[in-house]
């Protein structure tokens, strides 16, 4: 037995605390639906500005919008110091339909010619994924006759350190240290390309790496100073972590209880078909790796981000940090995940209850796994219970009712949850289950009208003076002159 | 004591007695058996030694060592190796010790670091160091020879026939064996061979808490993951918190007089943690756990977690001594430089010295601030006659600087607003490569 409470913010509280108001939405509004928070990026974004300001940093953080297609989102950033990371032409559309200026986007990723153009056309900051990109831009501002060279930014995926041994896993983006000369040829010769600096996209959370990596674009920004360019940013894409969970015992309970559900298989399955979520029994020895990322993490992003900045370089005989106020560098960074830290949450209505063939107990819910899918990752926090019934104390003597959640896709794989879940209180048929903390890769990310079922509909709701206001995303305003009447 | 080889220095180490005012059970006998005392500082040159000696004519012969190792295994690794002009090649994402890194690499160890775990989830990324290690001595056949410690019988072989045969023979019957789980290698071998003189041997693992860290050892999940691992051979586990380990590596350092490292702390924390647990004991017993390695290696761990063992006897600093309301002596960018050309003053650049070196003001000198620092708690580095123009990157410590200096009766002045309100301004500044 074990529970995984989800961390929950004040505000996520409030509205949860509305079992009217949420009852009344996904009634008009259908299962799944998606509640989306425009007032809390913001907020995150305030961590991320504070840290740079300890550091005397004049930085720019870039909301990766990749992480949710929420247009509210994107319409509560437009009004703070907030900058915007696109990664497809829609995304760029988006952006600036919702209040960003061409100045404040930049376009990360693979590209296609339309998408380059239109960043053209805005000035959008083109952070340049190889050295073809780069020249193709140098073409296409000739024939578009822009009267000011394009802002690029050259993407690097080495990690190459005098004196250090590193492997780095295979990657398919970025510029390699081999063909740096060329890159800088290729800068230089050309007056239609504005070098802003280099970037890179850590795909780990861990320290070491992120420090590596800021001393490797420091190493490649003094060496371009020294060819003669002009690199005045260094964009350090990725890398923060997210914390979903409200205690860190619940989680350590949870990861044994899973192992050792595998290697003894006396004991009742935490998985569905004891598939493992990754791990499986080998001559009574555990293998594989989770099929989960940390649903725990101990250290806020803000603080990730305070103890790279803080870090020492011996090479450079420098802290990292102190680098961009004493050189006039800006450090930009792309978050996506942490930026939306209890930004939303994903509603769904329990349809049926049953047992399986082998009897472990089936809460089937109105939506599918698509609807709450970062690449096939596992959601691990416990689902809120939303129901018209007043809590029950369950008999304290009773095991907790516990049951896999599974999808309403006529096909055996859709389930929204492989593990089991352990409830505090039954739900019924009827109920609604809320999944806390989704707006950050969760709701949208893979999701498909897969079997002809609708895409989850997105509500954005905002609360002021304890007053709860809800508009359809796409008509969240960009002024919120509701503010005044209120 | 004259010796051919240093090999011959491997094993037969000392067991000291802990005194029983020390551990405070009555009835028991307690012994640290201190691996410390090995050549290069820890049982793990047994574990290298009991895989390695019989292939030593294959180092010879040109094979290098290949391991999955951060620590003390990959040191003796690599020491052994090297003796026979061979080297070890390690493959590792777990270097949680920044001083291992440097002493391998001293020692003239190959490493290669593998990320960490990538939280941009791909279901086709291998994440395995064992996979990188399989693909490389598959990619260059017969060039090394694999140790593979974690599921070695040799490993678990050495200890049986030494570790355990040394305590067998020094005191006979042995009722409660302590010791780390890391490849489980060392107690397993060690509780075998004592369960031959006493079937009844009760043997305890000791591991790292969930989440916390143990050099060389296991914490609470991962112990799940190792070959050589049978939950069957141990009566017992204890998991330990790094801070329960340092607080009693010290009673270890300081009334035992043992310099051990962490994780010996954390087997003495474990023993006792279960030993206490016991009922009072009617009748003698006798307990043995394991001083697997040397304190010296982990001075960073110790100052991460433990920082205030090392905060005392701080002497006087010019900061304490700053003017609590200091004379205005900022100069503004705008007008900087009409009053240089006007008072010529020597400019002091307190940035890192490659900031200095990418760009800087013309005639300027470069005085790190951390460098200052020190030299002000000495005394003042500059004459009463000179004018001076502090620079930073934004004027708040050349701002403090100026304020002290300027109440010890010098001229000196701070930029306002730094390198930062320089640039602004777009003043000129120096860049060259040729510094």
């Amino acid at each position: 037995m074990y529970y995984l409470t989800p961390k929950i913010s004040s505000r996520v509280k409030t509205l949860l605390e509305d079992k009217n108001l949420l009852l009344q939405l996904g009634e008009a509004l259908g299962s799944p639906l998606n509640l989306v928070l425009p007032q809390a990026p913001p907020q995150n974004l305030e961590g991320f500005l504070g840290v740079l300001k300890e550091f005397k940093i004049r930085g720019k953080i870039f909301y990766a919008c990749k992480a949710n297609q929420a247009q509210a989102l994107i319409r509560g950033l437009s009004k703070t110091p907030a900058f915007l990371d696109a990664a497809s032409r829609g995304e760029l559309i988006d952006a600036l339909a919702c209040g960003f200026a061409g100045p404040r986007i930049e376009a990360t990723g693979p590209k296609n010619p339309e998408f380059l153009a239109l960043c053209l056309a805005h000035g959008v900051m083109i952070n340049a994924d190889d050295l073809n990109e780069l020249r193709q831009i140098r073409r296409m501002t000739a024939s578009l006759n822009l009267s000011r060279p394009a802002p690029v930014m050259a993407r690097i995926n080495d990690f190459a350190l005098p004196g250090e041994n590193f492997v780095p896993k295979d990657l398919r983006f970025g510029i390699r240290s081999q063909e740096l000369d060329e890159l800088f040829a290729l800068l230089k010769a050309d007056q239609s390309l504005d070098f802003t600096g280099f970037s890179c996209h850590l795909a780990t959370t861990s320290p070491r790496e992120r420090a590596m990596a800021l001393e490797n674009l420091i190493t490649l920004t003094l060496r371009a100073w020294e060819e003669g360019l002009n690199p005045r940013a260094i964009d350090l894409g990725g890398g923060f972590s997210l914390n979903f969970l409200a205690d860190r015992q619940e989680w350590e309970d949870y990861i044994s209880s899973l192992k050792n559900s595998l290697l003894d298989k006396t004991l009742p399955s935490y998985s569905w078909n004891d598939s493992g979520l990754g791990f499986w029994a080998e001559n009574g020895r555990l293998r594989g790796a989770a099929k989960f990322s940390d649903f725990y993490l101990p250290r806020d992003q803000f603080a990730e981000l305070r103890e790279t900045l803080s870090t020492h370089s011996p090479r450079l005989s420098i802290r990292l940090g102190d680098f961009f106020a004493e050189n006039g560098v800006k450090l930009y960074l792309e978050p996506g995940r942490s930026l939306l830290d209890q930004a939303g949450l994903t509603l769904a209505r329990v349809i049926n209850l049953k047992p399986s063939l082998r009897g472990e107990n089936l809460v089937i819910l109105e939506m599918n796994r698509t609807n709450l899918n970062s690449q096939d990752l596992e959601f691990l926090s416990d689902p809120v219970l939303i129901s018209e019934r007043p809590a029950e104390q369950g008999d304290p003597a009773e095991p907790p009712y516990a049951a896999f959640l599974a999808g309403s896709l006529c096909l055996p794989h859709d389930f929204i949850t492989r593990r089991k879940v352990f409830f505090r209180q039954k739900p019924r048929l009827g109920d609604w289950l809320a999944f806390i903390n989704t707006a950050g890769y969760f709701m949208d990310f893979a999701e498909s009208a897969v079997l002809k079922q609708p895409l989850a509909r997105k509500a954005a709701l905002c609360i002021k003076n304890n007053q709860i206001r809800w508009w359809l995303d796409e008509n969240y305003p960009l002024l919120e002159d509701w503010e005044e009447k209120a | 004591m004259i010796c051919k080889h240093i090999t011959e220095l491997i094993g037969n180490t000392p067991l000291l007695e802990v005194p029983p005012e020390i551990h405070g059970i009555a009835n028991l006998k307690l012994y640290a058996k201190l691996e410390l005392f090995n050549p290069w500082g820890s049982v793990k040159d047994r574990t290298a030694w009991g895989m390695l000696e019989n292939h030593l004519k294959e180092l010879e012969g040109g094979k290098r060592v290949i391991e999955l190792s951060s620590g003390n295994t990959a040191k003796a690794l690599q020491m052994l190796a090297s003796l026979q002009g061979s080297s070890l090649k390690t493959i590792t994402n777990r270097i949680k010790i920044p001083e291992q890194r440097d002493i391998l690499k001293l020692l003239g160890a190959e490493i290669e670091e593998l990320p960490g775990k990538s939280d941009c989830y791909d279901p086709n990324d291998p994440n395995d160091p064992m996979v990188t290690l399989q693909r490389e001595i598959q990619q260059h056949p017969g060039e090394y020879f694999f140790t593979d410690q974690y599921s070695n019988r040799d490993n678990l072989r050495i200890h049986y026939e030494t570790t355990g045969a040394e305590i067998a023979a020094d005191l006979g019957k042995v009722d409660y064996f302590i010791a780390g789980l890391g490849t489980t290698g060392s107690s397993r071998g060690t509780a075998e061979r004592l369960k031959t003189a006493n079937p009844g041997l009760v043997c305890v693992g000791v591991a790292a808490e969930k989440d916390d860290t143990l050099p060389g050892i296991r914490n609470r999940d991962e112990v799940l993951e190792v070959g050589l691992f049978d939950p069957k051979y141990y009566d017992e586990m204890v998991f330990v918190s790094s801070m329960q380990a340092i607080e009693y590596t010290l009673i270890l350092l300081r009334k035992l007089g043992v310099p051990a490292g962490p994780t010996s702390g954390a087997a003495f924390f474990g023993a006792l943690d279960f030993l206490k647990k016991l009922p009072p004991l009617s009748r003698p017993k006798t307990a043995v756990f394991i001083v697997c390695d040397r304190i010296e290696w982990y001075m960073s761990y110790f100052k991460e977690r433990r920082p205030d063992l090392f905060g005392g006897g701080k002497k006087q600093s010019w900061q304490e001594e700053l003017p609590d309301s200091p004379e205005n002596r900022e100069i503004a960018a705008s007008g900087v430089q009409a009053w240089i050309a006007e008072e010529n003053p020597l400019i002091v650049d307190l940035r890192s010295p490659l900031s200095y070196k990418a760009s800087r003001i013309e005639k300027s000198l470069n005085l790190p601030y951390d460098h200052l620092d020190r030299m002000l708690d000495e005394g003042i580095p500059f004459g009463k006659n000179q004018c001076l123009l502090l620079v930073c990157a934004v004027g708040e410590k050349s701002a403090k600087v100026a304020g002290y200096l300027s109440g010890k009766g010098i001229a000196a002045y701070s930029l306002a607003g730094g390198v930062t309100a320089w640039r602004d301004e777009t003043l000129p500044l120096e860049r060259s490569s040729h510094v």
